[in-house]
């Protein structure tokens, strides 16, 4: 992937959301981007919003769309309001509980698969 | 005198119970003496381990990165294996969930072992929404489980260990689903190996302290390799002959580190590397030998060399610069309705 360009000719999606997915060595945030094909993209850490540049938290990223060749430039990178953190994570941990006890296998210890 | 023996004895009791007692675990059942193999397959800059046991069993350890569905999908058409018994999600990044639902969707997966730490990204909800969707068994990780996948093949949960790790009590860059990683075991008879996710030093210290079995044919190198990983104390304690770390030939998070392939070498355990040598095969038929072949290839000083992390140059543009990005996004239906909603 390094080094790799790529010039989609588009001008679509100038803002787009995303999650810091992980921090790697070297300081790199692993940003998961809300689209359809879940992109990843490395950002330097320190180029992060301070109070959202943790595991979890969540961003507005903009672009700039190049006409001609489509390529595009990160702009930007703002937090997200709290709540959508927020609204997510209490969306994920429902599920959790939800999924844990359709599974009756609370307190199993031995399971034949 | 007496009392010179009687304090011998002591100390030497104390040094059996300290240092050499073997670990409890679970009563393990004789091998079949059919051939159980492992596929450590080469998935990019994430994990993805094909289990297929004797008896047709069958488990995966992660899932890798998002879109690599296809190519996990065609492994295991490959080895003839048309369903997952056990997915193993050691933790919800990306790298090794990432296309756990796309698995999930695609051939049919029973139980799925999850670490229970949550993320917010989109990628994970995803994950949760295809166990709900295809009504997937869905179990929480903890240490003392086991998994039986016949013909003598037991997997174990050694890890996360509660109370579970939080941002405060890890290094700084430290994050709460590495270090609560699912970390199992996997015996077949004399053979086993340790599958420890994105584990790091702090975590293989509490399984240490609490007296896991870490002893092991095989390591599978916790977090790809990266130096806050596989601490000297924990590759003495396991006394691996071989290592194994899934890593991408593309990644700019410096893994492997030279620190642990150093390490790693001291300790004589012989390296092997999916970003260098492809897929990566064990076989066993449960008994002291083993097979390690490997998709091609690597001569041994390539192997012996780690890769640097890049450094943020954002003085002159940045990573983004370099492209690590794909064909531009189209909003995911849930996106989209939001956008619309707040206009």
């Amino acid at each position: 992937m390094a080094g790799k360009k790529h010039s989609q000719k588009t001008s679509a999606g100038d803002e787009v959301r995303a999650v810091v997915d992980r921090i790697e060595d070297g300081d790199i945030a692993v940003l998961g981007l809300d689209d359809e094909a879940k992109t990843q993209l490395d950002v330097p850490l320190a180029r992060l919003p301070k109070g959202a540049n943790s595991d979890g938290d969540h961003l507005i990223l903009k672009f700039a769309v190049d006409a001609k060749s489509g390529e595009r430039k990160l702009k930007s990178i703002k937090a997200a309001p709290a709540a959508a953190r927020a609204d997510a994570s209490d969306r994920v941990k429902k599920m959790q509980a939800r999924l844990a006890r359709m599974s009756g296998a609370e307190d199993k210890k031995d399971f034949k698969v | 005198m007496l009392l010179v023996l009687a304090i011998i004895v002591l100390v030497g009791l104390f040094a059996y119970f300290k240092f050499y007692r073997p670990a409890p675990g679970p009563k393990l059942p004789p091998p079949s003496g059919d051939e159980l193999s492992i596929h450590v397959l080469d998935a990019g800059q994430g994990d993805a381990i094909l289990i297929v046991a004797p008896g047709g069993k069958t488990a995966l350890v992660d899932a890798s990165v998002p879109g690599s569905g296809k190519k996990i999908l065609a492994a295991l058409a490959r080895y003839g294996v048309d369903h997952i018994d056990l997915l193993i999600a050691t933790h919800p990044h990306a790298d090794h969930i990432g296309a756990a639902d796309e698995v999930i969707k695609g051939t049919t997966v029973k139980t799925v072992l999850d670490s229970k730490v949550p993320n917010t990204t989109k990628n994970y909800e995803d994950f949760l929404e295809a166990i709900e969707d295809k009504g997937v068994q869905y179990v929480g990780a903890e240490p003392g489980q086991t998994f039986d996948l016949s013909s003598g093949v037991i997997i174990s949960v050694l890890a996360p260990i509660q109370p579970l790790f939080t941002k405060d009590q890890l290094r700084s860059g430290g994050n709460e689903p590495n270090a609560n990683s699912v970390v199992t075991r996997l015996d077949y008879g004399e053979f086993s190996i340790m599958l420890t996710g994105d584990a790091e030093v702090q975590t293989e210290a509490r399984m240490m302290e609490g007296g896991s079995r870490l002893a092991a044919t095989v390591l599978k190198v916790g977090h790809h390799g990266s130096k806050y990983a596989s601490s000297e104390d924990f590759l003495r304690q396991g006394k691996f002959k071989a290592a194994v770390i899934s890593c991408g030939a593309d990644n700019r998070y410096g893994h492997p580190s030279q620190e642990v392939l150093d390490r790693l070498r001291a300790a004589n355990v012989r390296i092997y590397r999916t970003d260098l040598q492809g897929e990566i095969t064990i076989k066993t038929r449960g008994k002291e030998d083993y097979q390690i072949t490997t998709e091609r290839e690597a001569p041994a000083d390539a192997i012996a060399t780690g890769r640097k992390a890049q450094k943020d140059d954002s003085a002159k543009s940045g990573f983004i610069q370099y492209g690590d990005f794909g064909p531009a996004p189209k909003a995911s239906p849930k996106a989209k309705a939001a956008n619309n909603s707040s206009r």
